[in-house]
Order: structure tokens, then sequence, then C-alpha cells
């Protein structure tokens, strides 16, 4: 039979009871974005999506790769993408990274973009919760909301959110 | 290869990014709490023991890696280490330079396995030596948490 | 049509043990994995000393806090000074560190090795779900400040609408497995629940709710393995390890159809064929599929082919699915309703198969009739899946 060995447990009400040793990690990091994320980010900021393209299997892959994850070979050329596709899924968030209460709720979700062969990228969507929940936003062509140009820095952040082409009734 | 002909991004970016938890907060085990609350409240150094070994060791932990038995007691043990090695710092774990230098020796205890890591002072750099004999300078009452911290470094016995 | 791979041994699960799962222990990492290395010992009748090798599974070091995890737990394993190895695949670490120590013995090298997964979820402040924004791309996603959740909840919705089903359906998931839970004596989660208290818990990402989710928890859980040789002198009841199977999807999850579990269909093929079994859902008597979210014990019994795309809500709805039907599934209670601490959840779930299949189940026993029973994990950005076929009884 199986038996148990007693752990000891800390119960919430008796947090701060039990003696812990606390640190603060300081864990700064600066990332390379390489070649094509590089490009990715500049043509952002000028307020174009730009994918790579590989000719083997005809994707193009947004965000672009140096190389195709399926073919396993370097990519082939820059494409210009438009920024319009199709939402594939969509949730609404009540809380922040943190776990915590957001102040304000959130659309979010997955949008396969036009003429890419299948690249989804994931961003916000601005649509009410109800279109969410009643789940008439899948299927709906969105497109990019952008900041204005003065405030571009090239970053995904440059999109502000997707927003429905046509209004959702 | 191909890709580095054709795309020669001039404008290659870099992203900052912080990672990990705000904070961490360790719990000590049931020994190891025990062990903290003994610096704190009395100013004394104890060690885990097994009774199976007839062991006593540091840094202590609920087990006997001798034997694999549960261990459940503390012992206390004497305050004089020896210094078992030593190391003479010049930067912070940050990189900054700390002024004078800081010397972090290594301790261990009479008839004690494993030691304990930690600031020396009081000691001239060209006086330090392996196997000195050295006691703990524990903080002020008020000022303990409960915490190898509240030692607030070894210096040789006088 | 059973794989044409030869093993030098053929390798057995002597003894599991796990320790309580919490929200919060007290105890350190090391000593959480000592206890539950010493109640598979135990449990097994043997001493650390016969133990050749370790293998320790424990998820992402900014969990626990302590970087290069598995040499920080190897001395509670009790495995200083042997040979040692850490192994790490996301959410699916559990069910591999069973399946990495299995080539330990079935190649040869070791004829009893322990396998152990750690996990302390209560260390990092505000909350572990902060971590895991480490785990999106770190240029294109991170910047939106994702939650973990997110990702779940976009594939649930995903699920939902591809094959019209209703939360209604899904929330009967958490009811079950909480329910399965009250009999485990390790169960943080456990309770008697409605489809109506799921359906009236906080939403915290629409279509998630709080009690769709198994809470974060502390604990640890391990097993030992052995070749047939040494097997036999321990114990009349073996649990053979008979398949075992792993694959990983693309990390671009955003261009994947993340309404089917593709990368699970592979890593279940794997192992089905590896244990000859061609029709598992009439050769398997249980299955502890992974769990942390109700809809994702539905889309892996689709994975595992265990169901028809868009129909594991109709079994559960049918019953089929409890401990007394005719598949029962996470008869342990699972993720949902013993607790979730990464690596250690997916090792319940091969602890579960142990005692399932030796009868030391107690209350939560299921009818063993053709002796198999598979557990499986998932992790990563949802995108790979280790599982595991045991025969016993």
């Amino acid at each position: 039979m199986q038996k148990i060995y007693q752990s000891t447990p800390v119960k919430k009400e008796d947090e701060g009871k039990v003696l812990e040793i606390t640190y603060k990690p300081e864990a700064k990091y600066s990332l390379s974005a390489g070649q094509a994320i590089s490009r990715f980010l500049n043509e952002l900021k000028k307020g174009r999506l730009i994918g790579r393209k590989c000719n083997n299997c005809n994707r193009i892959l947004v965000p672009p790769r140096v190389y195709c994850d399926i073919c396993f070979r370097p990519t082939n050329e820059w494409v210009y993408v438009k920024d319009e596709g199709i939402v594939t899924t969509a949730v609404v968030s009540y809380i922040t990274v943190d776990a915590r209460k957001a102040e304000k709720e959130q659309v979010v979700g997955v949008i396969q973009l036009e003429d890419t062969n299948g690249a989804g990228i994931f961003h916000r969507i601005n649509v009410y919760p109800k279109f969410v929940m009643n789940r008439k936003i899948f299927g709906k062509k969105v497109k990019a909301v952008w900041k204005e140009e003065e405030e571009r820095v090239g970053d995904i952040n440059d999109i502000l959110y997707f927003q429905p082409v046509e209004e959702l009734k | 290869m191909s890709f580095e002909k054709e795309t020669k991004e001039v404008n290659l970016r870099t992203y900052k990014i912080n990672m990990e938890a705000e904070e961490y907060s360790y719990t000590t085990g049931n020994l190891g709490e025990q062990f903290f609350l003994k610096i704190k409240n009395e100013g004394k150094l104890t060690a885990a023991y097994c009774d199976k070994c007839n062991v006593r060791f540091l840094p202590v932990r609920g087990f006997c890696i001798l034997c694999g038995n549960e261990v459940k007691s503390l012992v206390y043990i004497d305050m004089e280490g020896v210094v078992e090695s030593f190391t003479i710092a010049k930067i912070s774990s940050k990189g900054e330079e700390f002024g004078k230098e800081k010397i972090i020796a290594y301790i261990k205890f009479p008839n004690t396995l494993g030691g304990l890591l930690h600031e020396l002072k009081n000691v001239k750099i060209e006086e330090l030596k392996i196997r000195m004999k050295v006691h703990p300078v524990f903080k002020e009452m008020k000022e303990r948490i409960g915490s190898l911290t509240d030692i607030s470094y070894f210096e040789p016995k006088a | 049509m059973k794989t044409n791979i030869n093993f030098r041994n053929r390798v057995a699960i002597i003894g599991a043990g796990m320790t309580i799962f919490r929200r919060k222990l007290k105890d350190t990492p090391q000593e959480l994995t000592y206890q539950a290395t010493k109640m598979a010992l135990e449990s097994a009748g043997m001493d650390f000393k016969d133990v050749e090798a370790c293998v320790i599974g424990s998820a992402p070091d900014a969990f626990d806090g302590v970087h290069m995890k598995g040499e920080h737990l190897s001395d509670g394993a009790l495995a200083y000074l042997k040979p040692v190895k850490r192994v790490f695949v996301g959410g699916a670490t559990g069910v591999f560190t069973a399946i990495s120590a299995w080539w330990h013995v079935a190649s040869g090298m070791f004829d009893v090795v322990v396998a152990v997964a750690e996990e302390k979820m209560s260390s990092a402040k505000p909350h572990p779900q902060a971590v895991f924004l480490h785990i999106w791309d770190p240029i294109t996603e991170k910047p939106l400040n994702p939650n973990l959740i997110w990702i779940f909840a976009m594939e649930m919705h995903r699920y939902m609408h591809k094959y019209n089903i209703k939360k209604e359906d899904i929330a009967l998931v958490s009811v079950k497995n909480k329910k399965n839970a009250l009999d485990h004596p390790s169960a943080s989660a456990a309770g008697k629940y409605t489809v109506e208290d799921v359906l009236n818990s906080e939403v915290l990402v629409y279509p998630v709710q709080r009690l769709d989710i198994s809470p974060v928890t502390d604990g640890a859980a391990a097993i030992v393995l052995a070749s047939e040789k040494v097997a036999r002198r321990y114990t009349d009841s073996p649990v053979w390890i008979e398949g075992v199977g792993w694959n990983l999807d693309s990390t671009h999850w955003t261009s994947r159809e993340l309404a089917y579990p593709l990368y699970l269909e592979y890593a279940g093929n794997m192992a089905y064929k590896m244990a000859n079994i061609d029709n598992p859902r009439k050769q398997l008597d249980f299955a502890e599929v992974y769990d942390p979210f109700n809809y994702k014990e539905l889309h892996h019994m689709e994975g595992l082919k265990l169901a028809d795309k868009g129909k594991a809500p109709e079994m559960v709805r049918e019953g089929i699915t409890q401990r007394d039907g005719d598949l029962p599934i996470c008869p342990s209670g699972g993720l949902l309703g013993v607790g979730n601490p990464i690596a250690a959840a997916g090792m319940m779930k091969v602890c579960e198969l142990y005692w399932q299949l030796t009868y030391q189940a107690d209350k939560r026993q299921v009818r063993i009739k053709n002796g198999y029973g598979l557990a499986q994990a998932w992790g990563d950005l949802m995108q790979v899946s280790t599982v595991i076929i045991t025969r016993g009884g």
C-alpha cells in the first residue's frame, strides 16, 4: 500500500510565519535579433509587414526566419505581406502577466495572414468581448491598426491591434 | 551561405529584457528553520545530526546522504572554525570594485562534515593562512532576521 | 506490428512514491526529492546503495529559483557519486524522466535506476505565472505582455470552435478529476464540484476559468526501475515498461492548427507500435493523460486515438472515462485534482500506473483486464508530448 511521508504544508494564513530567505534576481539580457527579425522590426517602424519566402514549400514566414523549419533550407526572398488576415482563435484576458487582476479586459488571438500560406501572427484584437464569447470573430477578416509614424520604434507594439474590416453585429 | 549574400541588414537590432521573477522566497525546511532561529535567537551555530551514522553535517537538511535515513535533530557545535580555503575578491558579482578587498573563506567546524561560506575580517592578507582558527561575530540581537547574514563576519581568534 | 528493436534488458517499475502536493511546502527542494525517493525505495524494498544511477526531472530552474537544479537535487535523490543526469522538456518532463530512466536500464548499462521529479513553484514571487513569460518568443511575442494562460485559452477556444464543443462538457472533466482525487492521499485540489461550480468560477482568460485549471503546487514523485533479472528478485508483480514515445512540434505555434495535437499522435504511435498495441481504445485498461487544464484531457484523448477527433467530450458525458467506466481516464484525480508541480505531476501519473497495475491503488483501483495502462505528459509552447505504456496485473 502507498505510504506517504509527511512533508510540511504551509497554509495561506500561515504565510510569513515560517522562516524564508528572500532574494531579488537581476538577470538582464541583451538579445541579438539576428538578420531576419532585425529587418522585420525595422519594417514595422515603416508600418509594413515583411516575411521571408521559402521557394520549396511556398510558405511566407512571418515573422521572417533565415531558415525554413519544414524544409530545413535557407529561405529565398523578402516579400511584403498585407497587414490583414483571418482570426483563427481569440480569447478575453482579465488578468495581467503575473496573474493579478487586470484593470481592463483585453482581447488577444492568432491572425492567419493573407496570402502567406499559413503564417499566423499573435496580437491584440480590438473587438468587444461578446464577439469572442459567441465566437463571431472567428474566421473574420481583421486589419492592423498602426501607431502614428513618429511614435513607432520598430517593435511588435508598433501595431496597436488588429481590427475587424467589417463591423460585427 | 546564400542567405547572408542576399540579406545584409545594416541596422541589426538587439533587444533588452529582464528575466525571471521579481523575487524568490526560499523555504528553509524544518531543520533549516531551526538552524537559522538558533543563530537569530541564541547566537549559536548548530549542525544536523544523524544518529545512525553518528555524524554532524552542514548545511543542515532533513536527510543523511551517507545512510539515506531521515534526520530530525540539530546539535550545537563548537563555533571555533578552521579556514579550509579562502579567496580574495576585488570585484562584486556585478563587476563593481569593492575598493577594499574582501576575504571569502570556506570554514569547517570540529567533528562536522561540510561547512559554511562566509566573509573573513580583521585579518591582514599577508597573515591569512589555511587552517587558521576563526570564530563568528554576530550582529546585534535586534538586527538579526534569521539568516546567515546575522553573522556579520568571522575573525581570527584573539 | 511490434517494432523490431532489441533491448538488452526488459525494464520493470518495481516501486513508486510521492510527497503530498500542496500550494506551498516548507521542505526544501532537496528534502522533497529525498522524501519521494525514499518512499519509492521503500516500496521497492530496496536500499539506496542498491541504486546504480539516477535520472532527475525538473522544469525551468526559474521556478525553484535555483540554477542547475539537477545538480542541486541530486543529493536529495541519494545519488551522490553516482551517474546522474537531469532531463527537461517543459511540462512533459515528468514522463520523460521515466522514459530516460527506461533507456538507462534497457540499454544494459544499469540494472537499477531511480527516476525522480521535483518542482517547487511557491518560491517565485509574485506568482510563478510570471516566470512563464520567458517561454514566449522574446522579441515578437513577449513585448505584448502575454500571460501563460493566454496560449492555453487560445488553444482551448480553437478546439471548441473547430468541433463545436460546449464549455459544459469540458467542465465535466474538472468535476470528474477533482472527485477522483478525493481518494488520493496526496491530493491538494480534490472536492465535490458540479458543472455549475466550474462555470461560475472566476473567469481568468475567457474561455478559461479558475476551476478549469490545475493549481500550482509544490511536490515530488519517484519510481524505481530494474532490469528483469533484478526485478524478479524483488517482486512477483513487476510492472513492465512496454512502450515509450515522444515527439516535438515546431515552436512557431501561431502557424500550427491548434485544434489537434499532431505531435501527440506521433508520440502515441511510437509507443503503441513498440508495445504492440493496435487498438488502444480496447487494449488499454486506463490512461493517465495529462490534464493541467480540463480541455487538455479531451485534446490528449483524441491525440492518443482514445477518442475520434472532437468526440472525446461525448465519452466523458457518457461516463466512459469515469473510474468504473469502460476506459477510465485519470483515475488518480490527475493534475486538476491532485495538483500540478510540473515535472512531479507527470511522474505522479507514472506512479499511478504502478499502483493501479499492482492493485495498490486502494479506493482508486480500476478494473484490470488486459493489464495495459498509459501515462502521458505535455508541455513547452504546446508542442511536446511524452508517452509511456506499462503492463502488469
